[in-house]
């Protein structure tokens, strides 16, 4: 899966972040990212009054598979060399999470795929949104789960390299080399 | 009961000891809970919570890093907010890593003069075992051998990378850190948070007679983006007894 960009909304729909690894064929200046953040943000919350009533109460009591999104192992995880121990931040063992996990986002946008490109959007519990721009236009089930698991691959990444830096500010613009990197090395591996 | 507190007499029935404030008894000793303290054969009450009740020789323990983080995340963001500049920030840290350092100059001593820990249940009392206290480092060299290695190792699980004397001047030497944990999820800033690990090396050399100052710097090299080189300058009678001694 070519990844092209990968952008996280914080809550109130302010860009907080953007990186692209491959550059889109448009130009966009940086006020386009924050429109279309903006945009994002604001079809999200439009989408999540669309999803009809009784599709929302049979999410809660029922069909609780709905959101539970299967781990898929080995995505962005060197499995070449398994004596060197992997760094991963404040996680321990050999991935960063290795049991299915629950969608928070239920009622929202959860993903989009066009001729050109698949976007996926992942919400964490408080709000902030990751956002993943794929180049490519799978349209089954695996590829969802996939761009799921990425995201809260980048998720993690996030709660450690963005969270615990003191001189970070909440829903302020990410400017940390060390999320950067981190971040590109789990792009890189996939 | 030896310990039990003599209350006023009042017309209530008398309260256990240290459940809060009662104003028909007025100020009371607090003391540790009698009910949670058990007597031993000797005669001592031993009790069994709390720090006190903890054996010196402690077992490996292993503490999240992930909540150690978020400590130090906000010890930082507290000393950031009450200081007017960097050097203060700084400083408060370090003075936050002396406290801890001037502390296992004794308890790492103690620990390394048990002879056998591994028959030694929690509640055994661990002086009784010691035959001779293991002499203090009265070197520099052996001092920073035992820094690099075993302080390390009690406070990050690994021995410094490195240990290295300086060239150019014979008071200071230098601890390398290629990925000093507890500001590893920290972006590089004028703020030096390694100032907290300062303060413990100095703490401990302080302790142990080896009055100092020591600095960090980020020294980066390929690979390791965070590598902290911990520069401890001692004082001139440090180095002058040291070549007395020889």
């Amino acid at each position: 899966m070519a990844i092209q960009s990968v952008m996280i909304i914080n809550k109130s729909g302010g860009l907080v972040y953007n990186h692209n690894f491959i550059e889109p064929k448009g130009t966009m200046n940086s006020n386009d990212y924050l429109i279309l953040a903006g945009t994002l943000h604001s079809v999200f919350a439009i989408a999540s009054q669309l999803t009809p009533k009784a599709v929302q109460i049979s999410n809660k009591s029922s069909q609780k598979t709905e959101t539970q999104v299967p781990y898929i192992p080995g995505i962005g995880v060197s499995t070449e060399n398994k004596m060197a121990p992997l760094q991963l931040g404040s996680f321990m063992g050999p991935d960063y999470f290795q049991e299915p996990f629950t969608n928070w986002n239920k009622s929202g946008l959860r993903h989009m795929i066009t001729d050109e490109f698949s976007m996926f959007l992942f919400q964490s519990l408080t709000g902030i949104k990751f956002v993943l721009i794929s180049t490519n236009n799978f349209r089954n089930n695996t590829s969802v789960s996939i761009a799921e698991n990425i995201l809260r691959k980048i998720y993690c990444i996030y709660s450690d390299y963005v969270m615990k830096d003191p001189f970070y500010s909440l829903d302020m613009p990410i400017r940390s080399e060390l999320f950067d990197s981190n971040l590109k090395n789990l792009i890189e591996s996939l | 009961m030896a310990e039990q507190i003599i209350n006023p007499s009042t017309t209530h029935s008398t309260k256990v000891a240290g459940q809060g404030y009662d104003y028909t008894i007025g100020p009371t000793q607090t003391l540790p809970n009698t009910s949670t303290a058990t007597t031993s054969g000797t005669g001592f009450v031993v009790p069994t919570t709390g720090i006190y009740g903890q054996s010196l020789i402690s077992k490996e323990k292993q503490v999240s890093l992930s909540a150690y983080a978020f400590l130090f995340q906000s010890i930082v963001s507290y000393h950031r907010d009450s200081s007017k500049n960097v050097q203060e920030i700084e400083r408060k840290l370090n003075s936050s890593g002396y406290t801890i350092g001037m502390r296992l100059t004794e308890i790492l001593n103690f620990r390394d003069s048990v002879p056998n820990k591994t028959g030694l249940t929690n509640m055994d009392s661990v002086a009784g075992t010691i035959t001779n206290m293991k002499r203090r480092n009265l070197k520099i060299l052996e001092t920073l051998q035992y820094i690099h290695l075993t302080v390390w190792q009690y406070l990050f699980s690994r021995p410094s990378n490195d240990l290295v004397k300086s060239s150019e001047r014979d008071n200071e030497y230098m601890i390398i850190d290629n990925e000093p944990t507890i500001s590893q999820f920290i972006q590089h800033t004028s703020v030096q948070c390694e100032s907290f690990t300062c303060g413990i090396i100095e703490g401990f050399l302080d302790m142990a007679g080896f009055p100092c100052h020591v600095t960090s710097h980020f020294v980066e090299e390929t690979g390791f983006s965070n590598r902290t080189v911990y520069l401890i300058q001692f004082d001139k009678a440090v180095v002058e007894r040291e070549n007395l001694r020889q």
